[in-house]
C-alpha cells in the first residue's frame, strides 16, 4: 500500500515509471494549477497521494483545468496510489465522471500500482483509453448512462472487477 | 495688503493642490487595495488567470473617473469580486463536503467498526450523494451524515479503544 505516503514519495516514483517507458512529460510547476502535462497524445494529469485528495482535484478540474483542457482539447487524468479501501473509490469516481460530463471533456482515473509497475486506467465504458503507457496497463471500463452515472448494480461489479485485478 | 493678500491666495492654491494630490492618491489607494486582493484571490487559486486579466484592465479603467462616478464603480467592482467569491466556495463546499464524509467513512472502516458489506453500503450511498448538486446535495448529506453518527454512537466504545 502506498496511499498517503506523501506527494513527494509519489511524485517520485511516477516519474520513474515515465522515465522507465520514456514518455516525455512537463513536470510540475511548470504550467500553472497542472502537475503533469504528458504525451504522446496531450495529457493533463493530478497526481495525489490519497483517495480523499481527489476531491480536491475534483474542485481544481471545476475552476481551473477544465478551461485549460477544453481549451487545447487534451484528456485530463487523475492518478493516485492503490487506496486502502477499494470501495471508497466510488465517490470520487462518480463526481470525477460527473464533473467531466458536465464540462464536456474525456478523463480517466489511473491507480498506480507500483508494486506490480503498472497502471489501472479506470474510465466510462463508452471512452475508448488513452494510448499512452498501454503496455503497462490494465483497462476496466464502468457501466454509466449518458451523463456518466453509475448504477448500484454496475457500481458493484465494478468493485468485484477491480478487485479481482487487484489480487 | 496686496501683499498679504497675494500670499493666501497661493496658500489657497497649494491647499487645493494638495487636496486634488491626497484625493487622487486615496483613488490609487483604493485602486490598489483592490489590485492586491484580485491577485491574492488568483494565486490561492480563486480566480483564474483569465479573471484576473479581466478584472485588473476593469480595474485600470478606474483610473480614468472621479468623484461620484469612481465611488459606484469601485462598489460596483467590488460587489462582482464577492459574488464570485462566494459563487466559488459555494461549488467547491459540496466536494469539501463530500471529502469529510469520506474520511469519516474511512476512519469507521479503519478502527474495524463497519464490516466490509457496510463499507460497501456506504460508498455507494457516498457515490449517489456524489451525483447531486444544490438542495438535494445538502439533504442527502445530512442523511449519510447521521447515518455515520448512529455507527459512531453505536459503537462509541469501540471507536475509543
Amino acid at each position: 500500500m502506498y496511499e498517503g505516503i506523501g506527494e513527494p514519495y509519489i511524485d517520485k516514483l511516477f516519474r520513474e515509471l515515465l522515465i522507465k517507458y520514456n514518455v516525455n512529460y512537463i513536470p510540475p510547476g511548470a504550467v500553472r494549477h497542472v502537475d503533469y502535462i504528458i504525451s504522446e497524445e496531450m495529457i493533463i494529469l493530478e497526481l495525489e497521494d490519497t483517495l480523499q485528495e481527489v476531491y480536491n482535484a475534483i474542485a481544481q478540474i471545476k475552476d481551473l483545468i477544465g478551461g485549460v483542457s477544453k481549451a487545447i482539447n487534451c484528456r485530463i487524468v487523475i492518478a493516485l496510489p492503490i487506496p486502502r479501501f477499494i470501495e471508497l473509490i466510488l465517490s470520487p469516481l462518480q463526481r470525477f465522471f460527473i464533473v467531466l460530463s458536465h464540462l464536456n471533456l474525456i478523463g480517466e482515473l489511473w491507480l498506480l500500482d507500483f508494486e506490480k509497475d503498472r497502471i489501472i486506467k479506470i474510465l466510462p465504458e463508452k471512452i475508448n483509453p488513452s494510448s499512452i503507457l498501454r503496455n503497462t496497463s490494465v483497462v476496466i471500463k464502468v457501466k454509466t448512462n449518458d451523463k456518466y452515472e453509475i448504477s448500484e448494480e454496475d457500481a458493484r461489479e465494478f468493485i468485484r472487477e477491480l478487485k479481482n485485478n487487484l489480487r | 495688503m496686496v501683499f498679504i493678500l497675494a500670499i493666501e491666495i497661493k496658500d489657497v492654491l497649494r491647499i487645493i493642490d494638495i487636496t486634488d494630490f491626497f484625493s487622487r492618491a486615496l483613488r490609487e489607494r483604493k485602486i490598489g487595495k483592490i489590485l492586491e486582493l484580485l491577485q491574492l484571490l488568483a494565486s490561492s487559486g480563486v480566480i483564474s488567470n483569465e479573471e484576473l486579466t479581466e478584472l485588473s484592465i476593469e480595474l485600470m479603467e478606474l483610473l480614468k473617473l472621479e468623484g461620484e462616478e469612481l465611488e459606484e464603480r469601485i462598489e460596483e467592482l467590488e460587489r462582482k469580486i464577492k459574488v464570485l467569491v462566494i459563487d466559488r466556495s459555494i461549488k467547491s463546499s459540496e466536494e469539501a463536503i463530500l471529502s469529510k464524509l469520506h474520511s469519516r467513512i474511512e476512519f469507521l472502516a479503519s478502527s474495524g467498526v463497519i464490516s466490509n458489506n457496510e463499507l460497501l453500503k456506504l460508498s455507494i450511498e457516498l457515490m449517489e450523494l456524489s451525483k447531486l448538486e444544490g438542495e438535494e446535495f445538502k439533504e442527502k448529506a445530512k442523511e449519510i451524515e447521521k447515518r455515520i453518527e448512529k455507527y459512531v454512537r453505536g459503537n462509541r466504545r469501540a471507536l475509543h479503544r
